[in-house]
């Protein structure tokens, strides 16, 4: 993910096998990268949810039965033809055409603060770019683009952080740059964050280390990242240990200064324009989970990360619970954790204890979570939404996160993850609700590291009640991203309600759903719903469906592959469009088009 | 164009004309020595090698055949203003060819027989025909593609007749791409290929008492000879749907002149292009937006031809094959 023109950019690169039964690519004829995305509004946050549709035509290979001149093992291959189809066959239009239809699968969530108006968010593909790199494979390269929504928070720190150095424009920076590169001054703004709020410490840590794995969106790092699942001990060591409060805030100014200037958005745009470089494949494999992981989690944690990590995290006690995964982090580490937090020598020791405590209250939520999922696939579940939850407090900081969840990946359906995970959360927030409440005063971000290293324990401690009685109003701010290139259950349905609610209204939607989704809905309130449960989730596609019609937005793009006869002239007819405005699209000078070159299409 | 006085041609020949009358491709003389031919061949080379391979045939025993009748000072042909003249007899009461496969066998002897006897002749270079036809499929086909592209978009939405049309055109193209790469094969040896005339038909063969005739040949059009098998191999299928007279007809064929690998190759390049087919899809598309009932029914027609030749070309494949592994 990226911040390009103010818009919200992620770089997609996708890898499309095709099944084997299928006639490969010999030459593409007509490729197309339609979103077809639905907004979804919440009372917490914005889901932009859907997916890429990528369709296209080709001629297919001529396969190995099917040489070319002097290239026949014999005569009668050479004179095997594919048989004329019959008459009245309805099925596929030319024979010598196929189609390719491929679904990739997106889901963002962002929190309302950070839209102004529904309306004006939509997406746009761009820089489609296409490449077959064997007859059954091809790979794409996009961008995708939703814009409408602020990228700058204004106004919204939290009231234990009145003196907080983070300014919008630097919330802005820590959004769209890749942390890994400038994690001094991640670090430093945290640090200063925390200056001012003993909470805050705790806070720096989700949020660098969510920072960083936003880093290992770099697709060049990312496996390494990832496998290593951990944090290097040095970077924690940088983030963590800050030389000096001075020294901090010094740098974080240059870092600001530094991060208005121009050039710090060319390095991100090019960090990140390599984030999804990794094949997607259609077929579950380690290696597309992560890329997967990867792709969406630029500015958020990847849940996936969260599944592999190595204990020697613990190490580290402020930054031990981003490294466990939040099930299984063993109690020992989690208590030496806090004792070490406990003794800590730090000035801030005491506010560590608050913290802490507000961690631990946090912990109960989830652990309630894990309870009531003690079944396996629930308790990933849980766990993904405490990270969701640490990293709405890392949002808070004011970068926003994607968040990427690794059980999607995992699953390879992103959207059903989501609602599991919705689902989990939900519960979770019904029985941390308290907790989540103190994590809007500002110690959310503390909740989150509490969460993850300390949700086992938690179970145990007293503690935990007190914290939760701390509920502060504060707004989350998130953004969730999936991205998957596997193909989905529904694949080939459209998702799209829009139709069906066209005519409703938006008061009649809010209606609706207090009627139809009381339940749910009566949960996510309670908790300001955090994570909507399946139930809470389908209602607010239905409720918010209906003003998708006129709120959506889709910006199309044509990718036309020149043939050998064709002209701009042939060109312009085909596609109804003046020759001005290709040359115009395309950035072409001449009016001559070769063999094999690549216009792109506008509609 | 010179005239040429008929009159004093007859002269030239000891039978005396009572009468004259033209045909279509020749004229009908009644002469008191029974009803004569008499031909204008506007090539004398071509009329000349003619007459060569006949002789041939009737030097080798094989005299069913029309024989150029000569002159009073016993010339086998007349030339006058650069156009050959010739007198044959003229055949009466021809029945059809027996489709019984002895007979369909003498067939394919006889027309073995012919090529071998032209083969004879080395008037014609026979590689140059050979790249003609290349050239000509290849051009063919381009042709074809540039057709396609061109309607392409415009059948794309296309309904009923036109969408059928419009499915049809890439099986068609990839036929005639596929003859064409045939023809240019690399197993094809130019040295082994001889002239024959190009059009062979069921036709150039009947029946007079009881006897096996063959008759025809007049036209100066030539190629390579296994365009003479190809094309009569595909009449003799269609007619009759039947794979073992095609077989029967090469069992004769190769009586009298072998075929090799290369000659079934360039036999079956020529089977493959879907020539019937193409004319009337580019006849369709010529009256594209002309409502004409004809057209689409004389379409399934020729399609349903072109299949039952794909199962022809497949049946001279595998008996290449198992000549080739012999």
């Amino acid at each position: 993910m990226a911040i390009q023109d103010g818009l919200l950019s992620f770089a997609i690169k996708e890898t499309i096998f095709l099944p084997a039964e299928r006639a490969g690519i010999g030459e593409l004829k007509e490729l197309e990268l339609v979103p077809d995305i639905e907004v979804l509004e919440n009372q917490s946050f914005i889901s932009i949810t859907g997916c890429l549709q990528l369709y296209g035509t080709y001629e297919p290979a001529r396969g190995a039965s099917e040489p070319t001149e002097g290239g026949a093992e014999t005569l009668v291959e050479a004179v095997t033809f594919a048989p004329f189809p019959q008459a009245g066959n309805n099925g596929g239009l030319f024979g010598f055409e196929e189609e390719v239809n491929h679904r990739i699968p997106v889901n963002i969530t962002i929190p309302v603060s950070r839209v102004a108006e529904m309306g004006d968010i939509y997406a746009v593909v761009d820089g489609f770019d296409c490449q077959v790199e064997t007859p059954h494979q091809l790979l794409i390269e996009a961008e995708l683009k939703i814009a409408g929504i602020q990228l700058t928070e204004q106004g919204q720190q939290s009231a234990l952080q009145p003196d907080s150095a983070a300014s919008p424009a630097d919330e802005a920076a820590h959004m769209a740059e890749p942390y890994w590169v400038s994690d001094q001054k991640a670090m430093q703004s945290e640090v200063e964050t925390a200056e001012a709020d003993m909470s805050v410490r705790a806070d720096v840590q989700p949020q660098t280390d969510s920072d960083m794995h936003s880093d290992v969106d770099v697709e060049s790092r990312a496996a390494e990242q990832w496998q290593a699942e951990a944090i290097s001990p040095d970077q924690r060591d940088r983030v963590a240990r800050p030389a000096s409060l001075e020294e901090l805030e010094q740098r974080l100014s240059e870092l600001e200064r530094m991060e208005r200037e121009p050039h710090a958005e060319a390095e991100e745009l090019a960090e990140y324009a390599a984030m999804f470089d990794r094949p997607a494949s259609p077929l579950p494999s380690s290696q597309t989970d992560y890329g997967d992981v990867t792709a969406s989690a630029e500015y958020g944690e990847v849940t996936g990360a969260w599944d592999q990590p190595a204990l020697e995290a613990d190490e580290y006690p402020e930054m031990s619970f981003h490294q466990a995964p939040p099930w299984e982090v063993n109690r020992a580490s989690a208590r030496e954790e806090q004792s070490r937090w406990e003794s800590a020598p730090d000035a801030t020791a005491p506010r560590f204890a608050s913290s802490y405590e507000a961690e631990l209250k946090n912990t109960r939520g989830v652990e309630a979570q894990a309870e009531g999922k003690e079944t396996g696939s629930a308790r990933p579940a849980a766990g993904e939404s405490r990270i969701v939850e640490a990293n709405k407090k890392a949002k808070e900081a004011g970068a926003v996160e994607a968040r990427v969840k690794a059980e999607a990946a995992e699953a390879a359906e992103a959207e059903a993850s989501v609602k599991a995970e919705a689902s989990v959360e939900a519960e979770a927030a019904e029985a941390a609700e308290a907790s989540v409440k103190a994590e809007e005063t500002g110690v959310a971000e503390a909740k989150a590291e509490a969460k993850e290293a300390d949700t086992v324990e938690a179970q145990e401690e007293p503690d935990v009640l007190e914290v939760q009685t701390a509920p502060k109003p504060e707004e989350e701010r998130e953004v969730r991203v999936a991205i998957s290139g596997k193909p989905t259950e529904g694949e080939g349905e459209k998702l799209n309600l829009t139709s069906i609610f066209s005519q409703a209204s938006r008061i009649q939607q809010e209606a609706q759903a207090a009627e139809s989704a009381e339940s749910s809905s009566s949960s996510s309130r309670r908790a300001d719903a955090y994570e909507p449960d399946s139930r809470t989730l389908e209602a607010m596609h239905n409720l918010t469906s209906f003003i998708r019609g006129k709120e959506e937005r889709y910006s199309k793009l044509k990718l036309c592959i020149i043939q050998r006869n064709d002209t701009l002239e042939s060109i312009s007819q085909r596609y109804s469009l003046p020759i001005s405005k290709i040359l115009e699209v395309n950035k072409l000078s001449a009016d001559q088009v070769v063999e094999g070159q690549i216009l792109y299409i506008p509609e | 164009m010179e005239k040429i006085d008929l009159s004093e041609i007859c002269r030239r020949y000891r039978a005396r004309v009572i009468h004259m009358t033209p045909l279509e491709d020749c004229y009908l003389l009644e002469t008191n020595r029974g009803t004569k031919e008499l031909r204008i061949w506007p090539r004398v080379d071509v009329m000349r090698w003619s007459f060569a391979w006949r002789e041939r045939m009737a030097r080798q025993g094989f005299r069913e055949l029309e024989r150029f009748i000569r002159t009073r000072d016993a010339k086998p042909y007349l030339v006058k203003a650069s156009r050959g003249i010739t007198l044959t007899d003229h055949l009466r009461h021809i029945e059809p060819v027996p489709t019984d496969h002895e007979t369909i066998r003498q067939c394919g002897r006889i027309i073995g027989m012919m090529h071998a006897a032209q083969r004879e002749s080395s008037l014609f270079p026979a590689v140059d025909f050979w790249r003609q036809e290349q050239l000509q499929a290849v051009a063919e086909s381009r042709r074809a593609r540039e057709l396609w592209e061109a309607v392409r978009a415009r059948y794309r939405r296309a309904e009923g007749e036109r969408r059928r049309v419009a499915e049809l055109f890439p099986f068609v193209l990839q036929r005639m791409q596929r003859s064409a790469d045939l023809l240019a094969s690399s197993r094809i040896d130019p040295a082994a290929l001889s002239v024959s005339h190009g059009e062979l038909h069921r036709d150039n063969l009947g029946m007079i008492d009881g006897r096996l005739y063959l008759r025809g040949f007049f036209q100066p059009t030539l190629s390579v000879q296994q365009r003479d098998v190809a094309v009569f191999l595909r009449d003799l299928y269609l007619t009759h749907h039947d794979q073992a007279q095609v077989d029967a007809f090469l069992d004769g064929y190769e009586e009298a002149k072998p075929l090799s690998y290369g000659d079934y190759t360039l036999m079956l390049a020529f089977l493959a292009a879907p020539t019937e087919l193409w004319k009337q899809m580019e006849k369709y598309m010529e009256d594209d937006g002309q409502p004409d009932g004809g057209s689409a029914a004389e379409f399934e027609q020729a399609l349903v031809r072109q299949q039952a030749v794909d199962g022809l070309l497949r049946r001279v494949a595998e008996r290449a094959e198992g000549a080739r592994s012999e």
